[in-house]
């Protein structure tokens, strides 16, 4: 019996992995890192994808707490590096921020995701 | 043997008229291309002399242009759609502009338009050197292709793996569109003529074939993630596939040359090689097809691949496994010739049997169990801040059972990352799966936890990924300096001029938990970092670095 159960728990977990997020433009590094706690308010979002971004088509959007954009809303690609986007911040009081990302890579397929870090009192 | 695992990375259904418009594209863009260079490459021969080859040829070109240009407009607004995300034609009618203006894509699918139109309105440059202008703007166009490939994508530019896909391309143009015209031939031109063609064209194409074989094995070895992408992803099954279509074809054009074509002067011999010709061309757009479903599908080396068999290769090879494998083909392609072969077929068999003998009973040792995700690789990138991440879940949810019955550090070591992401997901005698209560992050740190803890004691240890902060305000990642020696101090101070300090308020628990110092000692020493990310030593201050600072080799 237990081993039916396990059979059919293997089953469900294998649905679960076979449906991934059908992505091109992989989020590499993102900094501030993802559930990262920062002593010094960072002023830029920076992410690093595993393709090029088209800038023109990829928005980063960032939120305190009451999930007011605290971003300045211009992203803009690393001159020497056309897998990195970035967006400028406001300055940030402490407290908890999320970011959340949507990318079309230079071979035109879009992806998404979110994150939170934290700026320390 | 199979353990009933999809493969990841699915195909999107929303996404086929994408793959279809791409894969005609495509197709348009490369039969057109060959027919050109078929044109300018054959216009001193015989053959091409003949009227109703001319003729032909030129119709041939003609509606290839016009297919092209169809499927261009077609995939130039499927595309944009998805880029700008619109629903209905109207919407993406607007987003082509926009597309235009400012996705690279668009500025290369534009390119792509003009040097066809280009093409087009240089077909009538006559039958001297002027031929070859035509066939040389659709080459340009074929090659420009290349720039909406993941590897372009993943490259960020040109490269040695872009420049494979260009090459993978142009061949394929030159092959493949060249079987079009050489029907037009072997149907048309007089028996001499037909005959000298085909010998010159199958002296091309066997060099093309070997171009594209080289060609597509560098892009394998580049985007396919190895053995786990190419059984464990979509993009590996589509690309098998692929290498099987690529076989057919090879097998008919080698039936061509040797066989149809001597009996070229036979009852129906042209008849046969025509038929032969047409399913290879059918074959060559099923190529181009899958080639079409590759470039949308994500490469299987950014898929996490669900391995679908009971057992894995035990990697790396050792040298007797090796062997053992290829005695093994070598008894496969004895049996081969035992089967077909006209001579030496008992003493092929015979071979065959010895061979098979000695490797078979060996191979058991050449396969260790696996897991579905026995091939996942974690992307946590063993920050600080996912190693205590992962103590604290431990702490909370392992440590009652695991106080008492210890996860001992050598089996740790001896069991892959992705193995153990399946202990943790699916449980184990004794202990319950934790797929449903734990998300995989939390799953993945906690193995980031046990791996830092189980190398305690003994430097050097992989570094924890911190996160720095630089005099500018910039925050850096440790990681973003693998490659030199780094000094590194975790001492709270504000950044010095031009320097940067570490800004992880995890950074001395992780570092004390992967290296087993005391935190106070961690918190006043200085930490020796070396070019591959590991802390090699902790040492007395020096006093003008309170920083992380690059130290000369
Ligand atoms: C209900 C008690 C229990 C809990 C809770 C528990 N485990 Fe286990 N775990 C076990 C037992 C029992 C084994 C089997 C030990 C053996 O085979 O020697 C085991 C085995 C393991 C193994 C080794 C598997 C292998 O085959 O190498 C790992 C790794 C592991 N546990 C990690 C964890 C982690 C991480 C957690 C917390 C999320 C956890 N365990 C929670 C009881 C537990």
């Amino acid at each position: 019996m237990s081993n039916v159960r396990r059979l059919v728990a293997a089953a469900l977990l294998l649905g679960a992995l076979s449906s991934p997020a059908c992505a091109h433009a992989l989020l590499r590094k993102a900094i501030p890192a993802s559930g990262a706690t920062l002593q010094a308010a960072p002023r830029v979002v920076r992410l690093s994808f595993s393709e090029g971004v088209e800038a023109a088509f990829s928005t980063i959007l960032v939120r305190d707490a009451a999930g007011v954009r605290v971003d300045l809303g211009a992203i803009t690609a690393a001159s020497d590096d056309a897998k990195t986007i970035s967006v400028p911040l406001k300055p940030l009081a402490p407290g908890v921020y999320t970011v959340e990302w949507h990318a079309t890579s230079v071979d035109a397929h879009k992806t998404e995701g979110h994150f939170s870090f934290t700026v320390a009192p | 043997m199979f353990n009933g695992a999809l493969p990841a990375g699915g195909v999107e259904l929303a996404h086929l008229p994408l793959v279809l418009a791409r894969a005609l594209w495509l197709a348009a863009l490369l039969s057109t291309t060959g027919a050109l260079l078929f044109r300018a490459a054959a216009a001193p021969s015989e053959a091409a002399r003949v009227p109703s080859v001319r003729a032909g040829l030129s119709r041939l070109i003609v509606r290839g242009l016009a297919a092209a240009a169809a499927a261009w407009v077609a995939w130039v607004l499927l595309q944009s759609a998805a880029i700008v995300g619109a629903d209905g034609l109207a919407e993406a009618l607007a987003g082509v502009g926009t597309v235009f203006a400012r996705a690279a894509f668009g500025h290369r699918a534009v390119a792509q338009a003009v040097l066809l139109l280009a093409a087009w309105a240089a077909l009538g440059l006559g039958d001297g050197r002027g031929r070859f202008v035509p066939a040389g703007l659709a080459l340009a166009a074929t090659a420009v292709q290349a720039g909406h490939s993941h590897a372009w994508a993943m490259q960020g530019g040109p490269g040695l793996l872009t420049g494979a896909v260009l090459l993978h391309l142009c061949a394929a143009a030159a092959w493949l569109g060249g079987l079009l015209p050489l029907a037009l031939v072997v149907r048309h031109a007089p028996l001499a003529a037909a005959t000298a063609t085909l010998r010159r064209f199958s002296r091309v194409a066997t060099a093309l074939v070997l171009l594209l074989a080289a060609t597509a094995l560098v892009q394998a070895v580049a985007l396919l993630g190895g053995l786990g992408g190419l059984f464990g992803t979509s993009y590996g099954w589509v690309a098998l596939l692929k290498a099987l279509l690529f076989a057919v074809l090879l097998g008919i054009a080698w039936r061509n040359r040797m066989r149809l074509m001597p009996a070229l002067a036979a009852r129906g011999g042209r008849a046969a090689l025509l038929r032969s010709i047409a399913l290879e061309t059918a074959i060559g757009l099923l190529v181009l097809g899958a080639a079409a479903l590759l470039s949308t599908l994500p490469p299987g080396m950014h898929t996490p691949p669900v391995w679908p068999f009971a057992y894995r290769p035990r990697l790396p090879l050792r040298l007797s496994g090796i062997a053992d494998v290829t005695a093994l083909a070598l008894a496969l392609a004895l049996l081969g010739w035992a089967a077909v072969g006209r001579r030496w077929r008992l003493p092929a068999l015979a071979l065959a049997a010895l061979l098979a003998g000695g490797a078979v009973p060996r191979l058991g040792g050449l396969l260790v169990p696996a897991t579905p995700t026995s091939f996942f690789r974690s992307e946590t990138g063993f920050t600080a801040a996912a190693i205590m991440d992962g103590a604290r879940l431990f702490a909370a949810r392992c440590a009652a059972c695991h106080g008492a019955a210890p996860l001992l550090p050598a089996r740790l070591a001896a069991t892959e990352d992705g193995d153990l992401f399946w202990v943790l997901s699916s449980g184990t005698a004794g202990m319950p799966g934790f797929a449903a209560t734990l998300d995989e992050d939390a799953r993945w740190h906690l193995i980031d936890f046990l791996r830092a803890r189980a190398t305690a004691g003994a430097l050097p240890v992989r570094a924890p990924d911190i996160d720095l902060v630089c005099a500018d305000g910039a925050i850096q990642a440790l990681s973003d300096a693998r490659g030199h020696d780094l000094r590194l101090s975790l001492r709270a101070a504000p950044p010095p001029p031009g320097g940067c300090r570490a800004a992880d308020p995890d950074a001395i628990p992780a570092y004390a938990l992967a290296s087993g110092l005391s935190p106070a000692r961690l918190s006043v020493a200085d930490l020796l970092i070396d070019a591959a990310g590991r802390l090699r030593a902790v040492v007395r201050p020096a006093p003008e670095t309170s920083i992380a600072t690059e130290t000369p080799r």
